[in-house]
């Protein structure tokens, strides 16, 4: 057992991980998570603009983990999502990760839909927040589905993602964003 | 009308909608759990307020350090709200405070402005 924890730390040392959780992701542990990094950045006299699009990328991508996970507390049909966050530094940037279970069936518009928001320009995932937040929700979303694009238009470089298949039914979905 | 007030959280901005002075602040942070619930019930009394009032001075005061994108959807309303009532002849305001160290608190403002077709928004830059 110690060995797994060990390699689980070393490894997360080598790759500056500062910041790992592994579990549900109901509000409470969303605040909690988000007001902690947040709290290190300041202390760290972290410039105010990458501390405040640090705490924003963590709040939606933890919130879209929540909504979105299709692995739930017990396996119950709980609304509470699970999932795995891992915040760390990559040279003179942040880095978020989250990850989380998902239906095979959403691989392909998820695919689409960050795809389609890798491609824009800032000036364009502008224009599309803009335009998204004018129109009434899709009745699907539990948000706004704005989140993406906030995560978009809040790093520093393009969204990075992947796709692991784990069975028939479900995937591994990763996302990446640099800030 | 009596004055909605309600008290901050973590997750929720304070409300303060003086009915008497026609001043309504909100300040704080907004990523609430549940936004219709937080919402509806500023809505309820932003609708009621709208039409108890004349051509009175009124001032909106936006102080929020963080909104997620969900809240964000709702400002959006609540402006929209707003300005069709100014398109009424009402003679409401909006002073966004943002912080001058983030370029980008000052930039949601403008968006906010630029989606809207009445209504002033009076930009006031605070230091940290």
């Amino acid at each position: 057992m110690i060995d797994i924890i060990y390699d689980c730390y070393r490894d997360l040392k080598k790759e500056n991980i500062f910041f790992f959780y592994n579990g549900i992701f109901p509000h409470e542990v969303i605040t909690e998570i988000a007001e902690m990094i947040f709290n290190k950045t300041k202390m760290e006299d972290v410039k105010a603009i990458t501390r405040n699009r640090l705490f924003s990328v963590i709040v939606e991508q933890m919130q879209n983990m929540n909504y979105y996970s299709d692995k739930h507390l017990n396996n119950s049909d709980s609304s509470v999502g699970e999932g795995t966050i891992m915040v760390g530094y990559e040279g003179n940037y942040y880095f978020v990760i989250c990850a989380n279970m998902i239906e095979a069936e959403k691989i392909v518009p998820l695919r689409e839909k960050i795809n389609k928001l890798k491609s824009m320009s800032k000036q364009q995932l502008k224009e599309y927040y803009n335009y998204r937040r004018k129109q009434k929700s899709e009745i699907d979303s539990k948000g706004a589905s704005l989140g993406l694009i906030e995560i978009a238009r809040r790093s520093s470089k393009p969204l990075e993602f992947c796709f692991k298949e784990v069975d028939n039914e479900l995937s591994f979905f990763l996302l990446k964003t640099i800030i | 009308m009596k004055s909605l007030i309600i008290n901050h959280t973590k997750t929720t901005p304070e409300i303060n909608f003086d009915c008497n002075s026609h001043i309504l602040n909100i300040t704080g942070k907004s990523y609430p759990e549940n936004i219709s619930e937080f919402y509806g019930t500023i809505f309820v009394w932003l609708e009621e307020y709208l039409d108890f009032i004349d051509n009175q001075n009124v001032t909106v005061n936006i102080d929020l350090t963080y909104f997620n994108s969900t809240s964000s959807k709702v400002l959006m309303d609540l402006f929209d709200l707003l300005d069709e009532a100014v398109d009424d002849g009402k003679n409401i305001l909006i002073n966004w405070f943002y912080d001058e160290e983030d370029p980008d608190t000052l930039e949601f403002g403008e968006e906010f402005q630029d989606n809207l077709e009445s209504i002033q928004m009076v930009f006031i830059g605070k230091t940290s």
